[in-house]
């Protein structure tokens, strides 16, 4: 049970650490961000609502991940991100898009779209591990708590 | 227990603050410029005039004291309206 919460704590740990350093290196240099996000294949009329609302919404999901109450909801919230950059990013590598444009984002810039993907692919498992630990936990201290129910 | 994960996360929390900042890109304060082979020209404004397009290659340039200094790299400069006319035009439709 121990060494299961200290595994849980340290995937909450990187996802936050990730997640944090995004969305603060977006609003450090938002011009900049605003032109990358020009610069994907994607309406530039988008750009206002991604420009703001993926951020906040890393943001969101980092405090969601601190607190065991909503840790599950900050995990499959994680995860669901995540998903949404790992699709985006095989669509560009598929060359969905007319164009590929260069992956930027903080250091993250300095990745190649093949390495962006492997990226986002350890981070889904990250958050998938995490999913199931915090769910075995949860249905552990529910039958711990409910055992006379059963008995 | 707690007192650990706190303590971890508030580590965490403050990692993730300052390795934004430190890995925080200069400020462009004259502008971007491309390389057309020849001269260096304005590029004007990214995803507008023009997109960065992955490869091997430098993207675009700043001017620091200078001299034209690499800014975006592994990408090649590309001008939205020479790429193709019509996917210009479809993206800025939409």
């Amino acid at each position: 049970m121990f060494k299961r919460q200290v595994v849980l704590e340290c995937i909450s740990a990187l996802l936050i650490l990730l997640f944090l350093y995004a969305s603060v290196s977006k609003f450090l240099d938002l011009k900049t961000f605003i032109d990358e996000m020009n610069n994907q294949p994607l309406p530039n009329s988008w750009t206002p609502f991604l420009v703001w609302g993926i951020p906040f919404l890393e943001i969101a999901v980092s405090v969601a991940l601190l607190f065991e109450y909503t840790r599950l909801l900050g995990l499959v919230a994680f995860l669901v991100i995540m998903s949404v950059f790992t699709v985006y990013t095989l669509l560009i590598l598929f060359h969905f898009f007319p164009y590929v444009p260069c992956s930027c984002g903080g250091v993250i810039r300095k990745l190649t779209w093949r390495q962006h993907l492997l990226f986002d692919l350890f981070f889904d498992v990250l958050a998938v591990f995490g999913i199931v630990l915090q769910r075995r936990k949860h249905y552990k201290s529910f039958f711990i708590t409910n055992k006379h129910r059963f008995v | 227990m707690k007192k650990i994960k706190w303590t971890i996360m508030a580590f965490v929390i403050a990692a993730g603050i300052c390795s934004a900042f430190a890995t925080r890109p200069r400020p462009v304060t004259s502008g971007l410029y491309y390389y057309n082979g020849q001269q260096y020209l304005p590029a004007g404004t990214e995803g507008i005039n023009f997109v960065c397009i992955t490869s091997p290659e430098i993207c675009t340039y700043i001017l620091s004291g200078g001299r034209y200094v690499p800014y975006e790299t592994m990408a090649t400069y590309t001008p939205v309206n020479l790429s193709s006319p019509a996917e210009a035009a479809s993206k800025e439709k939409k």
